[in-house]
């Protein structure tokens, strides 16, 4: 039997806005319970909706780097259930005419297609005790978009490849954090295996929070659905949670029939509609994208795909290294100390590389020392080191502490063309073939010079004059 | 005639329909519904030209048009259902009766 | 001096400036007339008379007050927000709610001077035609206490006529300003949809819902107009074009055409209430430049299609009560509530519960009807089904004015029927046969009170005119009084 894997994915993802969808609480972070709340998003008797200018211009602008067709007109609809952290008993969000549909993105040479692309208000947070169940109304009424994509995953890797891209963009259009941890990007697949060209039954994960469990709950998953189907059992279209203490699936326990969500257009919310010009407006507000930024990196700076892939990953990463390069031409040396020393300090100090206290040009000026070989890199490190707990400047603590040889390579010259110049007949040995008497000359020069300059520079300087 | 199940109708609005109040309001929906099917004709017309309806506004963040009437702590002490700064209801299984977890 | 019933608000103004009256004066008399009709007619939900005599206190030292509505005594019907007051909606499931802001229209009257006296009765969440289904107890016609004032504003209605308020606010869904006005004998304005912001106004069928004012005269209805119409951002279907001067009014409709839809003329509509709107239609035209007959061929429609659409938007509307967050809540811990919670969801017994115990009969039967013309497989049917048949019956308006400036007809196919008379509610439903058309088209409507009346009960005369033409209306409906 052939088995295939197919994986649709529903992302929800919270937009970086500063007040709600619907009404003009502000958003805020760790706030305590139900503060950031109004009689709008709490659903009291009487208010109406309002729509967010700023929400539906991130979506937009999402919706393009997506390279979905943004609809002229859409409109919103009303989706009823009834569950504690829903105030209205309906839930505000776009049906029959999404903002924007028919999207892709090219992952790993293949294209995942983007069936659509809305917007749509957050629920409230529940809290389950024993006894009763206690709701913060804080985060109902923040925007969301809701992406859909098409069945075109077609295995664990990619599905989290997919999500990482996404997340990516979402950070670089400043549209989301896409923090799954926070929230703000919550995935929900759906997987089924097609067999000698069948489609299977599809089932869906709920209670992803993070890409390891996202991985981990659809290998569970494929090899579940497998063993049910050697066994010739029947896969129950079902809704399952991942519990990942477990390290399983396990069915909701829902009831067997469906809720009817009975959808109804919004009364209170005209049609939305988008001109061309703001959509060509936003478009120019969108800044080079990932995918498109390694390319650079890799054409521009001669990097390799893994070196820019690591750089490109956040956005501001990337910035600084642009900025470096453009004092030390030095593309593969930047991007190794971009990557290593100062990713392993970010990480080591937690804050984030626009809490560096290191502008580029310090920190260029730093790395020119290393290019022209003037100090090691061990040297290196250690100035580094000091530059960050001292704030001093890399010039400085090389010259006070006396590490680099802080002379003109000129000098050298001069030096060299002296001693050979001495010792002719040493010379005339090196070229007859005795290659050992080029120590001697090597230590004359270091006499000489009073150890100001790195062996290896020295060596590199007579080896130039010897022809 | 339309079959209307009212059980099912009460149980997706949420209303415990005690047996008398069944009894009172189940033989008026056929009635209703039947009534309702007196404009079905008027489905298979093509509907008329009617002009654009505004577009819907959009509000600017800057604009805080529902500031002064945000919940302050002190009302939302005053309603029955709000204890140390949380809304209460009897407790529900996650995931039981619902169509998504958000939690 | 005319009696204080017999002035327009700005006959009372000018009384008050002028010297010959205060405006303690004018509440003390609105206070007593309160006292003496209450027990009867029970108009009012809750009362707020302390604290509006302190302000018509305030309002009389205040010589300067140029404010159009200063010292004048208004009702609110109980389904509109005024804040740190009750909002009932006439509902045991908001019975305990204060509501802690303004509706934008409150906000617009208490900064022209109002006071605001009470909540008026209602039917409960406004569905209704009677004033029977308040959780408060029914309203009495002060004109006839054996009769119904009209619904769902009912209470509106009924303290205006006997002098409770000097005027009112009421809401039209279906006709629940108008027919009450002329069930009372007093005039009624539905505005234009989007016209007055609906912001701080319990939705019944948001499509459809408006505010409007009820008062004695037509000159007090336009003054009431006049300042709570307008746009409002916290309103999305809210007009955002400027609003004109309704006043003053000058009565003179010569370049009008008035438009009479044969379709009014129906069996339906009582004999003796078709002469009277004869009359009337007859002797307006003399004023303006001509009567023609039109047609709007799907009047008959109009009322099953406005019910579909009304009780589907209502049972969406109504899904937020849950007494989750305020309201009434069913009692968890009671034997019975055990018992049926202990093969269920607790959490849904509590929903179905609550919402079984708070909602009436009327409530509950438009919950169910709405919920199942929204459901899977009948969306099409039924609620897909009334939008298209509103869309008719717009086209049948559009066609309308281009040969008219105005329709003319009667408010209602009946007077004042007595108190019990409708059980079957279908019935109920059919006396909106002559409103509910302005509501699907968005149209502006007034209702006057005829110069004859019918076995010595009020009649109605409804206007209704183009979008934002309630100028129009207006001018009409004046011309109309002044005769």
């Amino acid at each position: 039997m052939k088995y295939e894997t197919v994986i649709g994915l529903e992302v929800h993802i919270q937009l970086n806005t500063k007040t709600k969808l619907f009404c003009s609480c502000p958003v805020g972070f760790g706030e305590r319970p139900n503060t950031q709340v109004c009689p709008v998003c709490l659903g009291f008797p009487g208010v109406l909706p309002v729509l967010n200018d700023n929400a539906v211009r991130l979506a937009i602008k999402a919706a393009l780097a997506l390279n979905c067709s943004i609809n002229p007109v859409s409109t919103f609809a009303r989706k009823h259930y009834f569950y504690p952290d829903l105030p209205k008993g309906y839930q505000i969000t776009q049906y029959d005419q999404p903002l924007a549909i028919q999207g892709f993105l090219v992952i790993k040479g293949s294209k995942i297609r983007i069936r659509r692309l809305h917007l749509e208000e957050d629920a409230g947070k529940l809290i389950h005790t024993p006894t009763s169940t206690l709701i913060d109304f804080n985060r109902c009424g923040i925007p969301l978009i809701e992406v859909v994509t098409e069945p075109d995953l077609t295995s664990p890797e990619e599905t989290v490849a997919f999500l990482q891209e996404l997340r990516n963009i979402l950070r670089y259009l400043d549209v989301s954090s896409g923090d799954m941890e926070k929230g703000h990007l919550r995935c929900e697949p759906n997987i089924s295996l097609r067999v000698n060209g069948t489609e299977g039954i599809r089932r869906e994960i709920k209670n992803l929070n993070s890409l390891k469990n996202v991985f981990e709950a659809l290998t569970y998953e494929i090899t579940t659905q497998r063993a049910l189907l050697e066994a010739k059992e029947e896969i129950v279209a079902k809704t399952l949670l991942w519990d990942e203490v477990e390290k399983k699936t396990r069915p909701m326990r829902t009831k067997e029939e469906a809720e009817d969500y009975r959808y109804l257009p919004e009364p209170d919310l005209p049609p939305l509609v988008i001109k061309s010009e703001e959509i060509e407006e936003i478009k120019k507000t969108i800044p080079e994208l990932p995918a498109e930024r390694k390319q650079r990196f890799v054409s521009d700076y001669h990097l390799s795909e893994r070196e820019a892939e690591i750089l490109i990953k956040d956005k501001e990463i990337a910035n600084y290294y642009e900025q470096l390069v453009k004092f030390i031409p030095d593309y593969k040396l930047a991007a190794s100390w971009v990557i290593n020393e100062v990713a392993h300090f970010l990480n080591e100090e937690k804050i984030s590389i626009t809490q560096f206290k290191i502008s580029p040009p310090r920190l260029s000026e730093l790395l020119s020392f290393l290019h022209e070989g003037k100090i090691t890199q061990r040297q290196a490190k250690d100035v580094f080191f000091k530059m960050v707990k001292e704030g001093k400047e890399a010039g400085g603590i090389i010259a006070e502490e006396g590490l680099a040889i802080i002379s003109d390579i000129s000098e050298l010259e001069a030096i060299v063309r002296e001693v050979l110049k001495e010792f002719p007949s040493v010379v005339e040995s090196y070229k007859k073939g005795k290659k050992t008497v080029l120590m001697f000359l090597l230590g004359q020069v270091m006499k000489r010079s009073k150890g100001r300059f790195l062996p290896e520079r020295i060596r590199d300087k007579i080896l130039e004059h010897l022809g | 005639m339309v079959n209307i199940d009212i059980d099912k109708l009460a149980r997706l609005a949420r209303l415990y329909l005690e047996k008398e109040a069944k009894e009172k309001i189940a033989p008026s929906l056929p009635k209703i519904i039947e009534y309702f099917q007196t404009i079905k004709h008027l489905g298979q017309k093509p509907g008329p030209c009617l002009p654009q309806k505004f577009p819907c506004p959009r509000r600017k963040e800057e604009a805080e048009i529902h500031k002064e009437i945000r919940c302050e702590e002190k009302f939302l002490k005053t309603l029955p259902n709000y204890q140390d700064g949380y809304f209460q209801v009897p407790h529900c299984e996650a995931g039981r009766f619902t169509p998504q977890i958000r939690e | 001096m005319k009696e204080i019933t017999e002035l327009s608000i700005s006959e009372l103004q000018e009384a008050v400036k002028k010297g010959e009256l205060t405006y303690s004066d004018i509440f003390e008399f609105t206070a007593k007339r309160i006292i003496e009709e209450e027990k009867e007619v029970r108009g009012y939900i809750s009362l707020f008379l302390e604290e509006a005599r302190e302000q018509a206190k305030k309002a009389d030292k205040e010589r300067n007050n140029t404010l159009p509505l200063a010292g004048i005594p208004l009702a609110i019907k109980d389904n509109i927000a005024v804040k740190d007051k009750p909002l009932t909606c006439g509902s045991k499931i908001l019975s305990n709610f204060i509501s802690p802001y303004d509706a934008t229209v409150v906000k617009r009257l208490k900064s022209a001077g109002c006071l605001v006296l009470g909540k008026t009765n209602l039917d409960e969440f406004a569905m209704g035609s009677s004033n029977e289904t308040s959780y408060f107890g029914p309203v009495r016609n002060p004109i006839d206490k054996e009769r119904v004032p009209g619904g769902s504003s009912g209470g509106s209605a009924a303290v205006v006529k006997y002098g409770g308020a000097i005027a009112a606010l009421g809401s039209d869904t279906g006709g629940s300003i108008r027919q009450p006005a002329a069930f009372c004998g007093v005039c009624g304005l539905k505005p234009t949809y989007g016209r007055v912001s609906r912001f701080g106004l319990v939705a019944f069928a948001s499509s459809l819902d408006t505010i409007g004012p009820i008062a004695r005269t037509v000159e007090d209805c336009a003054l009431i107009l006049q300042i709570i119409a307008g746009y409002d951002e916290r309103d999305a279907t809210s007009v955002p074009l400027p609003t004109e001067r309704y006043l003053p009014l000058t009565g003179k409709i010569r370049d009008l055409t008035i438009g009479v839809a044969k379709e009014f003329f129906t069996s339906a509509l009582s004999p003796k209430i078709k002469t009277v709107i004869e009359e009337a239609i007859t002797e307006l035209g003399k004023v303006s430049k001509g009567v023609k007959v039109i047609s709007l061929p799907h009047l008959p429609y109009s009322a099953a299609c406005y019910h579909l659409i009304a009780m589907a938007e209502a049972s969406s509307n109504l899904a937020r009560y849950d007494g989750v967050r305020y309201g009434y809540r069913t009692q968890v811990h009671t034997e019975e509530f055990k018992k049926i919670a202990q093969y269920e969801d607790p959490l849904q017994v509590f929903y179905e519960k609550t919402r079984g115990e708070g909602f009436g009969r009327e409530t509950k039967r438009r919950i169910i009807i709405g919920t199942f013309g929204l459901s899977k497989g009948y969306y099409e049917e039924y609620y897909g089904l009334g939008v298209k048949v509103r869309g008719l019956i717009k086209g049948d308006f559009l066609s309308a004015f281009q040969e008219v400036d105005v329709i003319l007809g009667p408010t209602t196919p009946t007077v004042a029927f007595k108190l019990g008379e409708k059980k079957d509610p279908l019935a109920m439903y059919l006396s909106d046969i002559f409103t509910s058309i302005a509501n699907l088209a968005g149209l502006p409507a007034i209702s006057v009170p005829c110069k004859r009346k019918v076995d010595n009960l009020p009649v109605g005369l409804q206007i209704i005119g183009k979008p934002c033409a309630e100028k129009e209306i207006l001018e009409v409906a004046f011309a109309y009084e002044r005769l």
